[in-house]
């Protein structure tokens, strides 16, 4: 009888050392790409970086060299716009919605961030390219500004309003206490405690769309030259490493691996600095 | 100050409508932009198979099939390997330095440019997908439904993963403990108590990462070698409607077929919305 129990104990502890050994090899074997990833990029995308990489702009197909200067400038030019065009508006939409809670227009603003949020990318780039680019008659860094803009819109909101959530409630109530008035106390008083906090929401939105290349593809359309005002198109960087991929150009190859590195690198090192800076407060 | 102050509110205000508007304005431009083709074609652009831009055919079957069938493959592919990430990081080694490590690790994951992805994907693991299609004596593409469907299912799983963490680490701590100290043992807790109490949280994580499946755009153009057919076999080229869109919109010149990808763009943007809908009424239902 004892034995029988004995036995029954020694299979469950079984099954339980099974069970850990799958779901530490699932976990390993889900990060395996991930490393192999960075390390193809690592290894390919540095032979292809020198000076010449970062300052001339793309050679033609089927050459030798060439850089990507034009897609870093289109790449900064686009998503700093874009950053212009968006914040304001989502910082004042976000303090409407943390000051009138309950009112059912919040709610419907709410409810139209996280809409916003899952409105694929290249569905962004086609109704930019109807509300935009058509009437235009050309292809823009405006365009693509503007589809970059949409896609933060709804990320700053939702960090704002969680950041002046998180204010306590004295603050603000000493602040009308005194007898400042509404536009004083938000602008004395809550934005600049969550200034750190917005920053951050907006750095997570920057550094989402800067390696999107679905809502570039039908508004800044791509320039082998460097840009020289707001109407004109541009490459950035994603755009340029789709089309050097699928193209059967070693060259081109080439410079998708390099700019690859740098676009990564970019990210990793936004993400982490942001990460750092949020948890230290 | 009075007036500023009024003035100030109605800024806010104004401010805010943006999003709604944004999206009413959005479906209002893809409905009214897809009109001319819907003229044409009627209601056989929802089930038919045929797309011809020659013959001027515009049916969005297969590319609405091949995105659900890419996303839910992929979610399928993808679901053992974000739970056991669920459970390791939000259980099993909860609270320690390994667990953030991961966390952070898998995180990672979802910021690689879905671009790096794909160019990834055509230099490194199109050459395996070939091999072994060489090995079963199957046509080696290297691009197709599978290799398209591997690559989304990795590029999900942060999504589910992050998601299920948090709901597992939600579980009360007297319920688990109850059960450890009737002698369970932590697999029995998992299954018997942290998955019962998690799923509706977990079935909503997966739910926004087929959202996200559903939008994949640049990766999956890259590698589903972007042929109109239904596909005939699990290695068989085929098409969804965020590739279409983004392989033939810049060189539609008709009216129809501008209008038809339009149409497409439009079908996209609808079970997008509706699918991440769902998924967050259901984590709401769980947490409230």
């Amino acid at each position: 009888m004892f034995a029988l129990q004995r036995n029954a104990t020694r299979y469950r502890i079984i099954k339980n050392h099974i069970f850990n050994g799958i779901v530490l090899f699932f976990t390993v074997l889900a990060l395996v790409p991930l490393f192999l990833i960075v390390y193809h990029v690592v290894k390919m995308g540095i032979p292809a970086i020198d000076w010449d990489f970062l300052t001339t702009t793309e050679a033609p197909p089927d050459t030798e060299g060439g850089g990507i200067v034009n897609s870093i400038v289109g790449t900064v030019a686009i998503t700093f716009l874009a950053t212009f065009i968006a914040t304001p508006f989502a910082i004042a939409a976000g303090t409407y919605i943390a000051f009138n809670r309950k009112k059912k227009l919040s709610e419907w603003v709410y409810l139209s961030c996280s809409a916003l949020q899952s409105i694929p990318a290249i569905v962004v780039g086609l109704i930019i390219y109807i509300w935009i680019v058509a009437p235009m008659g050309r292809f823009s860094i405006l365009a693509g500004s503007v589809a970059c803009a949409f896609m933060m819109f709804p990320i700053i909101i939702i960090s704002t309003v969680e950041v002046i959530s998180l204010i306590s409630n004295e603050v603000i109530e000493a602040a009308f206490a005194m007898g400042a008035s509404f536009f004083k106390t938000i602008m004395k008083v809550v934005l600049p405690i969550a200034t750190p906090g917005i920053a951050a929401g907006i750095i997570i939105a920057l550094a989402r769309v800067t390696g999107e290349a679905a809502p570039i593809l039908f508004t800044a359309f791509g320039n082998p030259f460097i840009p020289t005002t707001v109407t004109d198109p541009a490459s950035t960087l994603p755009l340029t490493i789709y089309k050097f991929a699928i193209s059967p150009y070693e060259n081109w190859q080439e410079t998708a691996w390099g700019a690859s590195f740098i676009l990564l690198l970019f990210i990793i090192v936004v993400n982490f600095t942001t990460k750092l800076l949020t948890k230290k407060r | 100050m009075q007036v500023k102050d009024t003035f100030f509110r109605i800024i806010l205000l104004i401010a805010a409508c943006f999003a709604p508007v944004l999206i009413i304005g959005s479906l209002l431009t893809l409905s009214s932009g897809f009109i001319p083709a819907f003229n044409e074609t009627g209601l056989s652009f929802f089930w038919s198979a045929t797309w011809d831009p020659q013959t001027r055919e515009f049916g969005g079957v297969v590319f609405l099939v091949g995105t659900i069938a890419t996303s839910v493959l992929a979610l399928i592919l993808s679901f053992p390997f974000s739970i056991a990430i669920s459970i390791f990081t939000g259980e099993i080694i909860h609270g320690t330095r390994l667990a953030s490590i991961i966390a952070n690790l898998v995180e990672i994951i979802s910021a690689i440019p879905s671009v790096v992805i794909g160019l990834w994907a055509i230099f490194v693991f199109i050459p395996i997908m070939q091999q072994l299609q060489i090995l079963i004596g199957a046509i080696p593409y290297g691009t197709g439904f599978l290799t398209a469907t591997i690559v989304l299912a990795f590029m999900i799983i942060p999504f589910s993963a992050t998601l299920g963490r948090e709901v597992i680490t939600l579980v009360p701590t007297h319920i688990k403990e109850a059960a450890y100290a009737m002698g369970a043992t932590r697999f029995e807790v998992i299954r018997y108590v942290i998955l019962p109490y998690a799923r509706s949280g977990i079935i909503g994580g997966f739910l926004i990462s087929t959202a996200r499946a559903f939008g994949e755009t640049m990766a999956v153009t890259m590698l589903i070698g972007n042929v109109n057919h239904l596909p005939t076999h699990i290695l068989s080229p085929t098409n969804t409607m965020a590739s279409i869109i983004a392989n033939e919109f810049a060189e539609a010149t008709d009216n129809v077929y501008y209008a038809a990808l339009i149409g497409i763009g439009l079908l996209l943007l609808i079970s997008s919305i509706v699918l991440s809908y769902l998924a967050r009424r259901i984590i709401k239902h769980f947490i409230l």
